[in-house]
């Protein structure tokens, strides 16, 4: 023996005979742990994209773009990514959602692959390509195309590879121009109407 | 025992669930008869009476009365947009149609006819068919009486055949029998 002094620890015997019940406890708690299912993680909020760009009077916060900023509402469009282009007032979209109004009133909801707008003084010119979806709100009019182009200040759309569907129609043709709601439209090349099924 | 019954259950709960759906389907049919229109151009305003204008190459067709018009110009006018109440051909219209019996539930007369204006009505108690004349052209309408071939041909001012009760009035009429009564 080197003689070093040994420590010992002395444990109260209560301690002793609580040590059983406090592993039991443990196990009990652990057990009951695994049966749950992980807490999800949530998202970490979206990094803000080209955030609080100004082009124009066009302004640009995350993704979304309302225009014009004060006033009665033109044109709103959200989007997975906004990109300022170089061109002043001019924006370029991928997976678009917008909305478009009529006189301060919503008219049309159109959602597409990507699309362009520019800024004309105090109207809006959109194209739209890709999967193009429209939903007018108030009569439940739809309308789906390859191409759209809306012009506000005309209070006009025109169409590329147009189905119209609504009130128990459907009309295909090659091309169409309508108005921003969708109420009046003109077909033209290869114009079919159906009764919907 | 449970087990077994429970695809027997879903597959009865299914019929029953879709059987509402399918008489509704049935009604939408009976209500809005499947026409088709094919043209050049279209003109549509939700508004405006007619809603529909058709121009060039107008083809109208419908399984109603087998219905099968071609013309130059088309006016659809809807009721509500559920039901077309009747269409207006105008340039050249030729058609054809047939007038249903309805005891025997098949087409007994068939409507061969051409026109400058032609009318027609679709509304379900009392499809109407009115011949027009129109820049000095008189109407021309060929009726057959599918069982025994027998053909009545017709010229008039103005010409209208009444598709269920087949009543046929016409002004100013030339007529002939072609029928070989077989």
């Amino acid at each position: 023996m080197t003689g070093q002094r040994r420590r010992t620890l002395s444990v109260p015997p209560a301690l002793c005979r609580a040590v059983p019940a406090l592993i039991g406890a443990a196990v009990i708690l652990l057990s009951a742990g695994c049966g749950r299912k992980p807490r999800t993680v949530p998202p970490p909020p979206p990094a803000p994209t080209e955030s609080a760009m100004k082009s124009g009077t066009i302004t640009v916060t995350d993704s979304r773009i309302v225009f014009p900023d004060t006033g009665p509402r033109v044109w709103v469009a959200e989007a997975e990514s906004i990109v300022a282009s170089a061109d002043p007032g001019t924006v370029k979209l991928t997976t678009v959602s917008c909305r478009l109004y009529r006189q301060g009133q919503e008219a049309l909801r159109v959602q597409a692959d990507a699309g362009d707008a520019v800024r004309q003084g105090k109207a809006i010119r959109m194209t739209l390509t890709g999967n193009v979806r429209a939903l007018e709100p108030k009569r439940g009019l739809r309308l789906t195309a390859d191409t759209f182009e809306w012009a506000s200040q005309y209070d006009r759309v025109s169409a590329v590879n147009v189905q119209w569907l609504g009130m128990g129609f459907t009309h295909r043709a090659d091309r169409g121009v309508f108005s921003t709601d969708l109420t009046r439209a003109t077909f033209t090349g290869r114009v079919e109407t159906r009764t919907s099924p | 025992m449970i087990m077994k019954r429970i695809p027997w259950a879903l597959c009865a709960l299914l019929i029953v669930a879709s059987a509402p759906a399918l008489l509704f389907a049935q009604a939408q049919a009976k209500k809005n008869p499947p026409f088709r229109i094919k043209a050049e151009k279209a003109t549509l305003d939700v508004d405006a009476i007619p809603p529909l204008v058709y121009d060039g190459n107008v083809r109208f067709t419908s399984t109603l009365h087998n219905t099968s018009i071609t013309c130059r110009h088309l006016e659809v006018d809807a009721v509500s947009f559920d039901k077309v109440k009747h269409v207006e051909a105008s340039g050249n219209v030729v058609f054809s149609l047939t007038s249903e019996s309805k005891e025997k539930g098949k087409p007994s007369y068939r409507l061969d006819g051409n026109s400058e204006v032609v009318r027609y009505s679709l509304a379900t108690t009392d499809p109407m068919i009115r011949l027009l004349t129109d820049k000095g052209v008189r109407p021309h309408l060929t009726i057959t009486n599918l069982d025994t071939k027998e053909k009545t041909d017709i010229d008039g001012k103005e010409i209208e055949y009444n598709l269920v009760m087949r009543k046929l009035t016409a002004s100013e009429v030339d007529m002939g029998n072609e029928g070989d009564g077989q």
